[in-house]
């Protein structure tokens, strides 16, 4: 990103007075996830009011007597922060909250989290073929703005039409059956073959939480078909799947911004 | 580490800032941070306890005790980029008379003091780590890392220094 952006930098906005410096390495961060994140957080913060920050919003305070950043924001779905310290001063607070009990989690469970959120990972429900709009996420993309990077390919026909292959959520009939990642979606899984089609599964897990199978996937006209069964057919049979909304948890974000 | 006539130590904390400005502005810049600036190429520049490297026409890496906490409250009053990068860089001494010996097992510049003298510095490769070589001393060298990069940087260092260690039964 950083070479992306120096290339931009010489080449498209040479008049621009801006450097770029790599922060990388200097920043070391936390996530702190759940709902009893702010507890936990509150006894090492100095001078800010937890309660009153929003989700999505960033402040600069005082984290163990060291100048942090504080984002509050999640990748799980969880009321959470994002704890930013200069590297080195990283260590105490991480034990400080590991005293306190907070369990250390890794990224399978993360990825397993955010799925249950339908927060999309880019590369994985994403390929240089998806648009903002194809995620359901077309608003934030900017129309005001007179240019930004992409704003030419948006407009080209095939990515801007509708029916594109957009995100939806996928349940099977059966909640114990995990969908395979990759799979291929058809309307009817008795036409002759090769069948059309519509889409595939994106991402598929077990979740603890719900008690049953979960997955995302890019269907065409998917928001339009919410509510219809489609058919994964797999090499041992075919899976009927119920297609939903891309979120499987906390759909009216309660517990986000609790 | 410390071996026939090689010491690798891990350098104390210290304040960096990465600094940028136009050539014409450096002066201003400098004069802000209370640092000179230099204009020589690949020279380090001390002022007092602050120490720049020249480490581009726009850019220099500046180095400070820990302790000279004020260096991070300056205000430049021309346009700039001064980012604080302490924590992410790690610094390595090299000292001793095997010390350009021990470096150039991983790098390639000719450190010769006719070619690479003290005050030289520059941004060069270390192995496959991207480092800020600089000159301090006649056998002494620091090096400057990003942090994630330090262990695999030490560990090339070590690898170098065991060539001077007396080998089993030799004596």
């Amino acid at each position: 990103v950083l070479h992306h952006m120096e290339d931009y930098r010489q080449t498209e906005f040479p008049h621009l007075r801006v450097w770029l410096t790599s922060t990388t390495e200097q920043w070391g961060v936390i996530a702190l996830q759940g709902p009893s994140a702010r507890a936990m957080l509150a006894p090492l913060v100095q001078d800010i009011d937890l309660g009153a920050m929003r989700h999505m919003t960033v402040q600069s305070c005082q984290i163990g007597g060291v100048a942090a950043r504080l984002f509050r924001v999640s990748f799980t779905g969880e009321s959470g922060y994002e704890i930013n310290l200069p590297a080195g001063f990283l260590q105490p607070v991480w034990e400080a909250l590991i005293e306190a009990g907070a369990t250390p989690y890794g990224t399978d469970a993360m990825h397993m989290l955010r799925a249950e959120k339908g927060y999309i990972i880019v590369g994985q429900e994403t390929d240089g073929t998806v648009t903002p709009d194809d995620l359901g996420l077309g608003r934030l993309i900017s129309r005001g703005k007179h240019d930004f990077v992409g704003k030419r390919s948006l407009r080209l026909p095939d990515l801007s039409r509708t029916g594109r292959r957009q995100l939806v959520g996928l349940l099977t009939q059966d909640p114990r059956t995990v969908l395979e990642e990759g799979a291929q979606i058809v309307a009817d899984p008795r036409g002759a073959v090769p069948a059309a089609m519509l889409g595939h599964v994106t991402s598929a897990y077990h979740s603890a939480t719900l008690d049953r199978s979960i997955a995302l996937a890019l269907l065409e006209n998917g928001r339009a078909q919410q509510g219809n069964t489609l058919y994964v057919p797999m090499p041992d049979g075919v899976i009927p799947v119920g297609v939903t909304a891309p979120m499987f948890y906390d759909p009216g974000g309660e517990r986000l911004h609790g | 580490m410390a071996e026939d006539g090689i010491t690798v130590a891990r350098a104390a904390p210290a304040i960096r800032l990465n600094v940028r400005a136009d050539t014409h502005a450096a002066a201003t810049v400098g004069m802000a941070l209370g640092v000179l600036l230099g204009s020589a190429p690949c020279r380090a520049v001390i002022t007092r306890q602050r120490t720049a490297l020249w480490l581009g026409p726009d850019e220099w890496l500046v180095l400070a005790p820990e302790t000279d906490q004020a260096l991070l409250q300056q205000i430049v009053p021309v346009p700039a980029s001064i980012v604080d990068v302490s924590h992410g860089l790690a610094g390595i001494d090299v000292i001793g008379p095997r010390a350009a010996w021990c470096i150039n097992a991983f790098n390639a510049l000719d450190l010769d003091p006719s070619a690479f003298p003290v005050t030289a510095c520059t941004r060069t490769v270390f192995g496959k780590a991207q480092i800020v070589l600089w000159r301090a001393g006649a056998d002494a060298f620091r090096i400057e890392t990003a942090r994630s990069f330090a262990p695999y940087v030490w560990a090339c260092l070590d690898e170098a220094r065991r060539e001077f260690l007396p080998s089993p039964g030799a004596c």
